[in-house]
């Protein structure tokens, strides 16, 4: 599956959280379709269900109702042990916390995840990753002794260690400086545009939606507006 | 401010309970250790009070006297002047139908008056004043008069005059101050007091006490062999003369009747002088008296067993009180007999012109203290006993002393009480410690999520003096409502463990301190936990929160090299202990008013090695974490083992504090299981020295039948492996030195039976081996083993020649010459000691003598099954046909052994090890609740970067089992050395050097149920991990 773009297809999806206050729909009855190799950006107002979504359709939460399909899987009827498979193997993840594990070095949190993938050895090519994203002198340091956008490149380097077919990326930028930021997402157009992954970036900045291909906003946990570039917008290069 | 911390303790439910579990664990320890002392205190004043005989004794200073006395009076006006005179008048009287010898009176004037030289007269005729000084008060040891005998039915006039030094006010208010003594009544009497109270007066007066059960006369002489007659047989041997009636022998049933009973005028003989004169109830014995020429005759109307009447027998020499002097040839008469013929028998030959008796009559009330009315806390207990010692000394003050043997054990008993206490609380601080550190570590663990909360409040205007306070009342809630769930868990364990009925014997103003002392206690240890890591806190800027990875500075126990220090303390503490002979050997027993002894700091050095050896461990874990090895580049190595080790060596603080809580509570637990069970084995092998084997076969004084040592062979019944006969008697010898000589207890052993029955021990022996010690006696009939004491007295070693004379007393009387083979500290079968160990088969040839006075029985299975199966089988074989005694290591209670061999360690040691697990359980529930506070992102991360959850939770539980193995395997060290010095604390109370033993089952049922505790926490840690919502947690910074 690796190698290959995956679409995403998003069928009437619900997902309602009980709490002491009441019913929360974080997500309230979505539908989309994303194709096989574009890019998608997801925006909205604070606690429209943005993150939610991606949370659904990663596997990371179960719908409460409705299908998620990635590929043509569907994703909601896989057991818990399959969408990990899922996870390791078709999906990159970024998080607006860098979320790396402190006591690995950056060359080991990325090999990790090639670890998870089955890979046996694949160091090479984490340096090889790392040092494209500018960070070849800083593969042995701890998470604690890197600046937060290297930091954050390192968590794209996890992502894209793998070759995964869907890179979701929830707020990649959102604590980050305007250098860092674009930096990020240069990195996960390049990778998106170099191997033809699909990509979907949760983001409130207007400007690093303009630069996908598609931009859905939502709102109260529904999708409000759909709206299609006709033209792939200008891209900066990879480390820029 | 309160309603704030009010609702942050009830809205963070888990939060709260982690803070307080192991506060009300650590508490609950130590409270029920102190309820536990408290319960268990009745058994103490009953294991003191089991094996003693007599409670009271009041003796009879003048047990011939009767109408002999002092009276004395001054004459003078009401007042005197300086330089004004006084007549004082002494009268001795006689009434008594004997005269009395040696007459001494002695006074001296009552200051502020003095003697007038040349005054003194008797019976109207000058005395001479020896060198100027009053001859009733003269030279330096101020010797009264000795006015020689005065014959029954006179009196004796003396009178002097006193001069007043200074003004008298009220002459009647002076204390006279006369004495008076005669060869029969060496005592001196006061003057003027009250008339001699016969023993019945005395019984009468004593028994209305309130406390007093009973009160009862015994009345006994020693008569010379030759005494007792019947028929033609005469009694060869010392003869014993008792004086009690029926009452006394119902309040003290080893006094046994074996046939008839008894009767007005008429007399019971022992069953050894019974079978010796053939003298059977119905037919009658004569008894020569000194001072009569005629013998008393008195009819025979029972046989009683007196072998084992310890009252009638126990020594009344104050420095033997506790030896058992058995003479088998008894008689007993009636009180009455006793009065009217036998008394007035002795005064006769007291009387006599010249005549001393080498072994005067004793007269005496034993006094049965009521002890069901007595308090179970033996302090409080001996209170009540010394309060009736005192009303009995008020009765007739000066004509008799009072022997408190009941208040002597208690004292001991109470004072052993206190050390039991002692020891006990130091059993329970680790319980306070680990609450502290539960606390304290529950709080590190919740540090960084408080801290967060702090940074809120402080963004909403909140300063730290609003935080410091909010921390107080925080502090004061945990600690508070902690100690008080921990002493109400303390009570409820100790009613589960030591039953309630026990349990609230117990006074409850004790019950009550106990459970202050373990709330106060408990509260202030758990507030400075978790008060000054919080106020350190505070002084930390929430930017400098940097989580598990910022936790590198080395902490400063470590930089001070602590852990070393406190080794080094506590291996002082056991040198000081050594040198100044706190391990060596009690001296002596409760009967000699010896408590135990324990310095404080032998019983801090366990704990101090406790945490020094802890802390030493996490020194080495941590040396070891961090050089262990991880995958290197270019693998990362499997999933679980490459992330694990990683994990274990970069953030080796938070696997260390886990396994540092783990291995405290541990060794705690294993610490206290081997003190149990070497308090068991020192128990069971001081048993077994006492009893010399598993049973003792005693053969009864009413057997008509001979004991040869062949008798042995008859023992053997189906679950005894092997039998040896001994012949012993207290002081049956005497052994001759080179230099010295005195009357010793001698033992007649056959070495080869004995080697194969006896409980010998090496540490026994001082020069030898205990095979090579029977060995010789074996080849060496003529070989001897002394005891080391005695070898120290008499100056005899290994390899001198001694002379013994055996049989001493007997006709079979006999002085053979020994060769010292060797020496031994205790010997096993002989509870009162023994001094001499001669082979049996030349003591059987040198006395011709062919009697065992016991024999010891080794079980087959030495289980208490099978110790009841022997004893079964012995009583329904040999013990159906002739009658035997048996004791056995069941039944065994040794005086020697302190009052505190009663505490109910067991129950301790059950109630510290469901404490130790609970414990165990908590520090491995909060490790595993921290990994999920401070990892859970790193958890979810790993979950979305496609880990399984199986794989997540083989994670969690490698590190958590890394945790439980490391702590266990530290624990289990840690706590066998702490278990070594605790057992030093044991050394007094028994006889016997008690051993370390280890006590495999308990200490794996511990390691097994905290792996159980790891196992569920790490699985519960899981499932906690799937309510979580990733989503939320991935985007948290």
């Amino acid at each position: 599956m690796n190698g290959l773009a995956a679409g995403i297809s998003v069928d009437s999806v619900r997902k309602h959280y009980a709490t002491p206050a009441g019913l929360v729909r974080a997500v309230d009855g979505i539908s989309l379709r994303v194709e096989p190799g574009t890019s998608v950006a997801i925006t909205g107002p604070s606690g429209c269900g943005k993150s939610t979504l991606l949370g659904l359709i990663s596997g990371l939460e179960t719908p409460t109702a409705g299908r998620v399909a990635i590929g043509g899987q569907d994703v909601s009827a896989l057991s818990e042990r399959q969408r990990a498979r899922l996870r390791r193997q078709a999906l990159g993840l970024v998080f607006q916390a860098d979320n790396l594990l402190p006591f690995l070095t950056a060359l080991e949190n990325v090999g990790l995840q090639l670890t998870l993938h089955g890979a046996t050895n694949g160091y090479e090519r984490c340096l090889e990753v790392l040092a494209e994203l500018g960070l070849a002198g800083e593969v042995d340091k701890l998470p604690d002794q890197l600046s937060g956008g290297q930091r954050q490149r390192v968590a794209v380097a996890r992502a894209l260690i793998h070759r995964p077919r869907v890179i979701l990326a929830d707020e990649p930028t959102g604590s980050l400086d305007a250098d860092s930021s674009g930096a990020v997402i240069d990195l996960l157009l390049a990778a998106q545009e170099k191997a033809g992954t699909t990509l979907v970036i949760v983001t409130h900045d207007l400007g690093v939606a303009d630069r996908l291909d598609r931009t859905l906003s939502l709102r109260d946990g529904k999708l409000a507006e759909d709206a299609a570039r006709p033209e792939r917008p200008e891209r900066r290069r990879v480390g820029a | 401010m309160l309603r704030y911390v009010w609702r942050e303790l009830v809205r963070n439910p888990r939060r709260t309970l982690a803070s307080l579990v192991g506060v009300a664990l650590g508490v609950g320890l130590f409270s029920g250790v102190l309820f536990f002392i408290d319960g268990s205190s009745a058994s103490m004043t009953k294991r003191a009070l089991d094996p003693l005989a007599l409670d009271m004794q009041r003796v009879l200073t003048s047990p011939l006297g009767g109408g002999f006395r002092l009276e004395e009076r001054l004459s003078a006006p009401g007042e005197l002047r300086p330089g004004g005179r006084a007549t004082i008048t002494l009268r001795v009287v006689n009434r008594g139908a004997q005269p009395a010898n040696e007459v001494v009176v002695n006074d001296e004037p009552p200051p502020p008056l003095s003697y007038v030289s040349g005054t003194a007269t008797l019976d109207g005729k000058p005395l001479h004043d020896q060198a100027g000084q009053s001859p009733l008060a003269q030279g330096l040891a101020r010797s009264g008069l000795n006015v020689g005998t005065v014959p029954p039915k006179t009196t004796l006039e003396l009178t002097y005059v006193a001069r007043a030094n200074r003004a008298v006010s009220s002459v009647a208010a002076l204390q006279l101050q006369g004495t008076i003594s005669s060869r029969e009544n060496v005592v001196p009497a006061p003057a003027n007091a009250p008339a001699q109270m016969t023993l019945a007066q005395l019984r009468t007066e004593i028994a209305r006490i309130p406390g007093v059960a009973a009160a009862d006369g015994l009345s006994f002489v020693d008569l010379p062999p030759g005494s007792l007659r019947a028929g033609g047989s005469t009694i060869p041997e010392p003869v014993r003369l008792f004086g009690f009636d029926r009452g006394y022998q119902q309040h003290y049933p080893s006094i046994r009747v074996a046939a008839g009973s008894f009767g007005q005028g008429s007399a019971l003989l022992s069953a050894e002088a019974s079978r010796a004169l053939r003298a059977q109830p119905g037919g009658a014995v004569e008894l020569s008296l000194p001072g009569q020429r005629k013998p008393l005759s008195v009819p025979v109307s029972g046989v009683v067993d007196l072998s084992e009447a310890q009252p009638l027998f126990y020594s009344r020499n104050s420095n033997k009180l506790e030896d058992f002097l058995y003479l088998p040839h008894s008689v007993i008469v009636s009180p009455a007999t006793f009065k009217q013929a036998v008394i007035p028998a002795f005064q006769a030959a007291s009387a006599a012109r010249g005549g001393i008796l080498k072994s005067p009559p004793v007269q005496e009330v034993d006094v049965l203290v009521d002890r069901s009315r007595l308090h179970s806390d033996p302090a409080a207990a001996l209170a009540q006993t010394e309060a009736i010692a005192q009303s009995i000394n008020r009765i007739a003050p000066g004509q008799d002393y009072l022997i408190d043997n009941i208040s002597n054990t208690l004292q001991v008993a109470s004072d052993d009480a206190a050390v039991g206490k002692r020891m006990f609380i130091f059993l329970g601080l680790p319980g306070v410690l680990l609450a502290a550190f539960l606390a304290a570590y529950a709080g590190s663990i919740l540090a960084s999520a408080q801290r967060r909360e702090q940074a809120n409040l402080r963004l909403r205007g909140a300063d730290r003096g609003h935080l410091r306070r909010m921390l107080l009342y925080r502090t004061l809630a945990f600690a508070s409502l902690g100690a008080v769930l921990g002493a109400g868990l303390g009570l409820l364990s100790v009613i589960v463990i030591l039953g309630g009925e026990e349990l609230f014997a117990a006074a409850a103003k004790d019950l009550v301190a106990s459970g202050l002392i373990g709330i106060g206690v408990g509260m202030l240890t758990t507030a400075l936990a978790l008060y000054i890591p919080g106020r350190r806190s505070l002084r930390r800027e929430i930017s400098e929160e940097r989580g598990e990875m910022a936790v590198a500075r080395v902490p400063a126990w470590r930089r001070w090299r602590l852990d070393f220090a406190l080794l080094a303390v506590a291996a002082i503490a056991e040198v000081m202990a050594f040198r100044a002979g706190t391990l060596d050997a009690p001296a002596g027993s409760v009967y000699e008013g010896e408590s135990v002894s324990l310095p404080s700091y032998l019983m801090l050095a366990p704990l101090i090695a406790w945490i020094g050896g802890m802390l030493l461990s996490v020194r080495i874990l941590e040396a070891i974490a961090s050089r262990s090895p991880v995958p290197a580049r270019p693998r990362f190595g499997p999933l679980i083992r490459g992330t694990l080790s990683r994990s274990v060596r970069r953030r080796t603080w938070a696997f260390v504090t886990g396994f540092l809580g783990v291995g405290l509570v541990v060794a705690v637990g294993v610490s206290l299981a081997i003190f149990a069970a070497s308090y068991d084995a020192a128990k069971a092998a001081d048993s077994r020295l006492v009893v010399g084997s598993d049973v003792r076969i005693t053969p009864s004084a009413l057997s008509p039948r001979p004991h040869p040592p062949s008798f042995a062979s008859k023992l053997r019944v189906p679950g005894v492996s092997a039998v040896s006969p001994v012949v012993f008697k207290p002081e049956n010898s005497v052994l001759i030195g080179p230099n010295n000589q005195d009357a010793r207890d001698l033992a007649a052993i056959d070495p080869a039976s004995f080697e194969r029955t006896a409980a010998l021990s090496d540490s026994l022996f001082v020069d030898r081996s205990a095979a090579a010690a029977m060995a010789a006696l074996q080849s060496d009939p003529r070989g001897l083993l002394v005891d080391s004491q005695t070898a120290e007295d008499l100056m005899v070693d290994t390899g001198d020649r001694v002379q013994v004379l055996l049989a001493r007393g007997t006709k079979k009387q006999t002085l053979k010459t020994f060769h010292v083979i060797g020496l031994f500290d205790n010997f096993p079968g002989f509870p009162e000691g023994t001094n001499l160990v001669a082979n049996l088969g030349y003591y059987e040839a040198a006395t011709r003598s062919k009697r065992a006075d016991f024999f010891l029985a080794k079980t087959t299975d030495g289980n208490p099954a099978g110790l009841a199966r022997a004893v079964a089988a012995l009583r329904s074989g040999p013990g159906s046909q002739d009658p035997i005694n048996i004791d056995s290591t069941e039944t065994a209670l040794d005086k020697d052994q302190s009052s505190l061999t009663a505490l109910n360690v067991h129950g301790l040691v059950d109630l510290d090890s469901l404490f130790t697990l609970l414990m165990a359980a908590t520090t491995i529930g909060i490790f595993v609740f921290g990994l999920m506070l401070q990892r859970r992102r790193e958890y979810v991360t790993l979950l979305a970067q496609g880990m399984q959850t199986r794989e997540l939770q083989a994670l969690i539980l490698a590190e958590v089992a890394l945790v439980a193995v490391c702590g266990l395997a530290a624990g289990i060290v840690v706590g066998t050395g702490m278990a070594y010095l605790l057992v030093h604390v044991l050394r007094p109370l028994f006889i016997l050097d008690p051993s370390v033993t280890f006590a495999p089952a308990r200490i794996a049922t511990l390691a097994l149920l905290s792996a159980a505790a790891a196992l569920a926490a790490a699985l519960a840690a899981t499932a906690i991990l799937r309510h979580l919502r990733p989503s939320e947690l991935l985007r948290e910074e």
